[in-house]
């Protein structure tokens, strides 16, 4: 198997130096928010200085670190962004890892690239929120992986996020199920067969494939009590897409997860924290269960998104950046400690709403119309579409 | 034969109803779409333009290459952005002989019915050939039939949407897919003329249509990439009240603000002599009315909509031919500005451009290109 950490620290003294005070900030668990406000500060004066386009993005914006006096204040950059200019705070030279959003597209969408000159932070921020949120109760768990092996898939940051998991918190017959592009049924199937609690981590269009042919060959598995789900990426247009809904349904019928026991996992190449659905968190800490007498509390957090302390969000208007009044609708804008190496201030193209402890993702914004003559046969089409 | 006369006949005569600023089918049509996005200036120029080269010799000797003897229509599904295939589309089928249903965009449901009724008027052949119609898409009740019973579809919409039609519809399927353009002003450009041509290409439909430039390539260094820049900065300024650019959603004003975002960091560093790399125009609907930014030479930045548009430097021809190789999107135009060799012209062709033109005309296709009257036959 191949391991996910093995990669160079080509940091410098001062990224060194940065990394020691997050880290330490990452693993506190009395974490302060002046604290967080003096890392957000230096990372921003950090990224000024050394990322120039950044700098370029400030200076229009008339904000400086002289001016900032909290982590809001920071400009924040567009995530699309990573794929038309270089947002990185080294030299070429000293990337040690490279992760690629999904390939260009016909419609001239191009790729974005996160680059960092170690993995410490990303690891780091990685395996705490997991342990947090998704694993609370146990050291090691088998996880099952269904997308592309970090060797199939070298740039991509879910493959390397899966793999350093597995690494760390992963038990003996954790792996990947995909091969050559496929789910390997057979070994998938063994694989769900055993009497181990698993971890089931997978792409959305992957859960549909499994699902698909489970419904075909009448598979209902009943995996081992305290088994979980973490789904992840949305459909980008490789499978049919399955209302969310109905997707977490299936997770009951045919793998046998209570539906407490499934969460979406909220990430991009651009972050290097992720967002984690508190149902699991809730579930095992008993805050929250099916027959509670607060069903309407339960159904709220389901699908609340909820981040680590080293990560914060807000919503804020898609057209003038500035944040809304809480449950309103808006972009989801980041601030993210362990993006030392980039930009730390990140405005996503995802439309959600704030809420105690985190948000709900509404889905992406809208943006463009399509591009060349193409709208009324859209419409007939999709409309159409079983 | 006297049936491809007269045709070619009153072809022409119902071209030059709609170039007549006057005529009856201009007044319903300006009517028609009062209500819509679109500026009452862009509007009339898009109607000026539609037809400006169909006259009667032409309509002769392309009603005569291709004679049409299948009764069966062809059906056409409309675009929602943009109102001159749906003009074009009627005439090239009445050049074609052919009888066609005008399926109507739900956002514009006027132009295909006046198309109709003005057919009626003409006589025949002309009259009884268009069936104006609209559906909400996927109509189970009338979809079915209406596939069933035409012998073509042409349909103008996005790759994915077009591939899907194949399985549900019995005929072949002539689809127009998404596309893009490019500009390239040469050295020998007159840069005010260029930007002045490539202001309107870019303001005709905000760039919505698939013949309008994203990105402008200049030949020769940044400097003279930010001086065309500031040109076309000017240009679009005097646009913005010659062709008023249309109302816009909040969704789209937020898409519009997200790309200035984006583009903020793309754009090359201002130089020391303090002329800036990203220019917007004055305020509507919350954002800029247009935007130009200079960026560093590179595939083709594209937004879409909304009058934003790149400007990059560029080496050479030569040069823009290895970007546009490069690109894994699919070019429909190029406009250029200033003298391109022929044997150029003709690489460039043959490189994947589907046209190449002078800046300033490529919203102003030849008649019968987009759809072909070889679409109908």
């Amino acid at each position: 198997m191949t391991s996910a950490t093995n990669v160079n620290d080509r940091r410098d003294a001062d990224a060194r130096a940065l990394d020691e005070q997050i880290l330490r900030y990452i693993a506190s668990d009395t974490p302060s928010d002046a604290e967080f406000k003096r890392l957000a500060l230096e990372c921003f004066a950090y990224q000024y200085e050394r990322c120039e386009p950044y700098r370029r993005f400030c200076d229009r914006q008339g904000r400086t670190p002289k001016d900032a006096v909290t982590w809001l204040d920071v400009p924040a950059v567009q995530t699309a962004s990573f794929a038309t200019a270089r947002l990185a705070c080294f030299p070429r030279e000293r990337t040690a890892i490279e992760f690629h959003s999904s390939g260009t597209t016909s419609s001239g969408e191009r790729s974005s690239t996160l680059e960092l000159d170690s993995p410490a932070l990303y690891e780091a921020s990685l395996v705490a929120h997991f342990r947090r949120r998704i694993l609370p109760d146990a050291s090691k768990m088998r996880i099952i992986a269904l997308m592309p092996s970090r060797a199939d898939a070298p740039n991509s940051s879910l493959s390397y996020m899966v793999q350093h998991l597995i690494d760390t918190v992963g038990a003996p017959r954790s792996g990947f199920f995909i091969e050559d592009g496929r789910l390997a049924f057979d070994s998938l199937f063994e694989a769900l067969v055993r009497r181990e609690p698993a971890l089931i981590f997978g792409t959305a269009f992957a859960f549909v494939h499994l699902l698909d042919r489970c419904r075909a060959v009448g598979h209902r598995f009943r995996l081992p009590s305290g088994s979980r789900v973490i789904e992840t990426g949305g459909f980008k247009g490789r499978s049919r897409e399955v209302p969310r809904s109905e997707l977490y349904a299936a997770f009951v019928d045919f793998l046998g997860v209570p539906r407490q026991m499934c969460a979406s996992e909220y990430g991009m190449c651009e972050l290097g924290s992720q967002w984690y659905d508190a149902s699991i968190e809730d579930m095992l800490a008993h805050r929250a269960s099916l027959g509670s007498s607060h069903p309407n509390a339960l159904s709220d957090r389901l699908d609340l998104k909820v981040g680590p302390h080293w990560a914060k969000s807000i919503v804020v208007d898609p057209v003038t950046a500035q944040p809304v009044e809480r449950g309103t609708e808006g972009l989801i804008h980041i601030f993210d400690l362990s993006n030392r190496g980039s930009v730390c201030a990140l405005l996503t193209g995802d439309l959600g709403v704030e809420r105690e402890g985190g948000f709900v993702l509404l889905g992406r914004s809208p943006g463009a119309p399509p591009k060349g003559c193409s709208i009324d046969a859209d419409d007939l089409l999709t409309r159409g579409r079983g | 034969m006297v049936d491809t006369s007269l045709r070619a006949e009153l072809i022409a005569r119902g071209a030059a109803q709609w170039r007549d600023p006057q005529s009856r089918v201009r007044e319903r049509a300006r009517a028609a779409l009062h209500d819509s996005a679109w500026s009452a200036q862009v509007i009339e120029s898009a109607l000026d333009d539609v037809l400006f080269d169909l006259d009667e010799e032409r309509a002769r000797m392309l009603a005569v290459e291709s004679a049409n003897v299948d009764a069966r229509p062809i059906l056409v599904v409309l675009p929602g952005n943009i109102i001159g295939p749906t003009i074009a589309s009627a005439f090239c089928a009445a050049t074609a002989g052919a009888n066609i249903i005008l399926k109507s965009p739900g956002d514009e449901r006027m132009l295909a019915p006046i198309l109709a009724e003005q057919f009626e008027s003409l006589g025949r052949p002309l009259a009884g050939t268009i069936d104006a119609r609209y559906w909400k898409g996927g109509d189970p009740e009338i979809e079915p039939a209406v596939f069933a019973a035409v012998r073509k579809i042409i349909a103008f919409g996005s790759d994915e949407a077009i591939d899907a039609i194949g399985p549900r519809a019995p005929v072949p399927v002539r689809g127009f897919g998404i596309s893009y353009s490019i500009g390239f002003v040469t050295k020998s450009a007159d840069t005010t003329q260029a930007a002045s041509g490539a202001a309107r290409d870019i303001a005709m439909f905000d760039q919505r249509g698939c013949m309008s430039p994203q990105t402008i390539y200049v030949e020769g260094d940044e400097a003279r990439a930010l001086l065309f820049a500031h040109a076309l900065d000017a240009e679009l300024r005097r646009a913005s009240d010659t062709l008023p650019r249309a109302r816009i959603s909040r969704d789209e004003a937020a898409a519009v603000a997200m790309a200035i975002r984006k583009l903020s960091v793309s754009a090359l560093a201002p130089k020391t002599h303090g002329l800036d790399t990203l220019m917007r125009g004055p305020e509507i609907d919350g954002v800029p009315g247009y935007t130009v930014v200079v960026e560093p030479t590179g595939p083709p930045t594209i937004e879409g909509f909304g009058r934003i548009v790149s400007v990059k430097p560029c080496e050479s021809m030569e040069t823009l031919l290895r970007i546009e190789r490069a690109a894994s999107i699919r070019l429909e135009s190029l406009g250029y500005a200033g003298d391109v060799p022929s044997e150029l012209l003709a690489q460039l062709m043959q490189s994947g451009f589907v046209r190449v033109c002078p800046l300033g005309e490529m919203q102003r296709p030849p008649f019968g290109y987009r759809p072909t009257v070889e679409d109908f036959a």
